[in-house]
């Protein structure tokens, strides 16, 4: 098939151990998730424990899902497509690659118990402690080197729009992280090594946390995962992607705009008037790149549609970019004021999330996972396509209980919180708005224990496909030719 | 100096040279010359060395 | 002009200044001029440095995550007004490092909770919230009457002082001593501690003889939205204080 004579040595291990990581993070961190989830239905569940009450646990499975599991995805995405996107060898090997590996894992490992043990920033999404802080750090910069090194050392003259979006990925995470981060450690002055105190404090702290809050969605789990849209999506589809140009249009739109919308997190707040209306603004106006990239992706299926109906991996792969469409439009419309009035603060924002984060990011991860798996392993296909199926109306059948549960509960929860009798008092104590939210509790639950039967559905077809076994139904498919 | 640019140019004005710089990146990628040598580029993963082992 | 576009895609290093370029500029026109104007936050009194007690109590707070169910930021609308208080100010969270804002109220806003509850209700509610709150969903934490350990607490407010909290030399050199007066004391005493920190809540003491760390985290929640004295503040003065 290739013109070329000589083949180019992928460096695939540290690929094969980024998956089985990503996988194995995966079901850790779901699982985490719905134990969490079911802590809000059933309080007994916090255990009186400290190590296991709601409070610690809850960052323990936002860094599983977003750092460990999106982490390790977008490593192994990110390493195997440059190296074949560029035609050239992982630069600095298996070596500099496992240094990675093994560095990230223990990060993260150090990490959750760490949060376990009581130790936190205090900040979403950047609990770390400083010293964690700066081992990640060290850990980005090799990723950088070996990112950059790699695309450095290419045969391909045009670098692939797929790295542009993993670039902007690593060199806007590794800002964010140093400027959200910079912090005076106690130890300094002879206390404790397991705390320090943010330079930044009140409202300039709360504008640089949602910048960097936010823009860990955008750049982390939206443009590193688009990053594997552009690849994987024309990988499978058998075509190149829809519009190369718009693709053009779509990074440098998509990587300006988002920067912009941290302070939509921060609405009605004690921020400046001024800062929340650029930040309503300019998530308003993200809407346009979003869908660009979503038409983009979508309709690189145009005249191949059928493979919808007859490869699974296709479905997680096209799915995911549909719910990206949802969100993407979800997004905007509550970055509007009047809309986030009512929906800040409630589960409304836990559903937009986790339409995001499950339906994109998660079935993104699956579809590549799912394409990587039989190609790291030398073998034809997966285990079984049949199971990916299963694993895929399991897990959409979860999130639709998960969204929708979240979609109710928030927005009658954000009205109760308003509601006033007719004798002009508030009608709801508060306390009666958290009891109305226990049957949406128990479904959202559910939706979250299906998501995670799913991803074990994943772990079995992986570990089989690993071994080299074939299911009967897919030799039966390969007798007759089809996918 | 850079908080007086910041506070005098770009955020009174960001709407015009937002829409500038948009603009030129819309110019440039949907040029007509530019068609045919941009749209080649999405080929790239379709093109791998090593695809059938 | 446009054929450098063609340099951006094929060497990296074009493409890294395009892309630092592009997302730098946001944050710059963002983040910057909430540092140099002045009218990010208001000028009120009563908003102080944390007492030692406080201040640990606070970093309690954090290490329990109960920002993630509670949030410390009441919005300007007439049922969060009537519900918690008034609206927060800027100038009320300045020395927070970090700041506790919050984005989830699964539980109420805790922005004005100083002085709602008696101390008594808040160690129960603390240690099982359902023994006072029926229907409540708040893990308990009676892990929190175990003494609390503050033999580094100078070293604290030394790094908020870096960070810009204006402790001074006094009040560091007496951290210690505070800390303890604050649990202990009789507040007619008039202890030394209630001058050098106003409105801080004297002699919570849940332990018999030692501080525990109850005793802290109840002195954060006592003092929470409590510093600044709204009824001395007009109509014409807030609005022109905020917004």
């Amino acid at each position: 098939m290739s013109i070329n004579t000589e083949a180019t040595p992928y460096c695939d291990d540290v690929i094969q151990k980024f998956t089985i990581a990503a996988v194995f993070w995966g079901v850790v961190g779901f699982l985490a998730g719905d134990f969490i989830a079911l802590q809000l239905a059933f309080p007994v569940l916090n255990l009186d424990l400290e190590w296991t009450s709601f409070g610690r646990l809850r960052p323990v499975h936002t860094s599983a899902v977003i750092f460990a599991f999106g982490g390790n995805v977008l490593f192994a995405t990110s390493l195997y497509i440059a190296q074949r996107t560029c035609r050239a060898s992982l630069f600095g090997g298996s070596g500099l690659g496992g240094f990675i590996f093994f560095n990230f894992q223990a990060f993260i490992v150090a990490a959750a118990l760490s949060y376990v043990l009581g130790f936190s920033q205090g900040q979403e999404y950047a609990e770390p402690e400083w010293w964690l802080d700066l081992w990640l750090t060290v850990i980005w910069v090799a990723y950088l080197i070996a990112f950059a090194g790699t695309i450095m050392k290419r045969k391909e003259p045009h670098i692939y729009v797929a790295n542009w979006f993993f670039f902007a990925m690593i060199l806007t995470i590794a800002m964010l992280h140093l400027g959200n981060n910079v912090a005076v450690p106690v130890a300094l002055f002879g206390g404790s090594w397991m705390k320090s105190y943010n330079v930044f404090g009140g409202v300039q702290n709360a504008m640089t946390q949602w910048w960097y809050g936010h823009n860990a969605v955008g750049f982390f789990l939206t443009a590193g995962f688009l990053g594997i849209m552009y690849y994987f999506v024309p990988k499978r589809a058998e075509r190149p992607v829809y519009s190369y140009r718009l693709s053009i249009v779509h990074f440098w739109a998509l990587i300006f705009l988002y920067i912009w919308a941290g302070p939509h997190h921060l609405h009605y707040t004690a921020l400046p008037d001024w800062a929340q209306t650029l930040g309503m603004t300019f998530s308003v106006m993200l809407w346009m790149p979003s869908w660009g990239g979503m038409i983009n992706g979508l309709m690189t299926l145009s005249g191949a549609w059928d493979k919808l109906r007859t490869d699974p991996v296709m479905r997680f792969l096209v799915s995911s970019v549909a719910f990206y469409g949802m969100s993407t439009f979800e997004g905007p419309m509550m970055s509007i004021k009047a809309v986030n009035s009512l929906s800040h603060y409630t589960d409304w924002g836990i559903g937009h999330v986790h339409s995001g984060a499950l339906g994109w990011v998660a079935f993104v991860s699956f579809g590549a996972l799912y394409y990587l798996v039989p190609k790291l392993w030398g073998r034809k296909e997966m285990y079984s396509l049949k199971l990916v199926g299963v694993h895929f109306w399991i897990a959409t059948v979860g999130i639709v209980l998960y969204i929708t549960a979240m979609w109710i509960s928030g927005i009658m929860q954000g009205l109760m919180w308003r509601a006033y009798d007719s004798l002009g008092f508030l009608q709801y104590s508060f306390i009666e708005t958290v009891e109305a939210m226990h049957p949406y509790y128990v479904i959202r639950a559910l939706g979250g224990l299906l998501f995670v039967i799913g991803s074990l559905v994943m772990v079995y077809n992986v570990i089989k496909t690993i071994k080299g076994d074939v299911a009967d139904e897919a030799l039966a498919s390969a007798a007759s030719g089809a996918r | 100096m850079l908080v007086a640019f910041v506070d005098n140019v770009l955020r009174p004005f960001w709407v015009l040279w937002v829409m500038m710089i948009f603009t030129g990146v819309v110019f440039y990628a949907y040029r007509p010359k530019n068609k045919q040598r941009l749209e080649e580029y999405g080929n790239i993963p379709l093109k791998d060395d090593n695809e059938e082992r | 002009m446009f054929k450098h576009h063609a340099k951006l895609e094929t060497n990296i290093f074009f493409l890294a200044v395009g892309i630092l370029l592009t997302i730098v500029v946001g944050g710059l026109v963002e983040v910057v001029p909430l540092f140099s104007i002045e009218s990010t936050i208001e000028k009120v009194d009563g908003v102080r440095p944390y007492s030692p007690l406080e201040l640990a109590g606070r970093n309690i707070y954090i290490r329990e995550g109960c920002y993630n169910c509670h949030s410390q930021m009441i919005r300007p609308f007439k049922d969060e007004v009537e519900r918690y208080g008034h609206y927060s100010l800027a100038a009320e969270s300045k020395y927070d490092h970090p700041f506790q804002w919050g984005s989830k109220r699964t539980g109420p806003d805790l922005a004005r909770v100083g002085g709602k509850y008696t101390n008594e209700w808040q160690l129960r509610h603390l240690i099982n919230p359902r023994d006072v709150v029926p229907g409540s969903i708040m893990p308990g934490y009676k892990h929190l009457m175990r003494p609390l350990d503050y033999a580094d607490i100078a070293a604290h407010l030394k790094a908020n002082r870096v960070v810009g909290v204006p402790y001074t030399d006094a009040q560091i050199a007496n951290a210690k001593k505070d800390l303890e007066e604050q649990v202990f004391a009789d507040p007619a005493s008039k202890p030394a501690v209630a001058a050098s920190y106003p409105k801080a809540q004297i002699g919570s003491a849940a332990g018999k003889d030692k501080v525990t760390e109850m005793d802290a985290l109840v002195a954060y929640l006592q003092v929470l939205g409590t510093m600044v004295d709204f009824s001395a503040i007009t109509p014409e003065a807030a609005k022109k204080m905020n917004r």
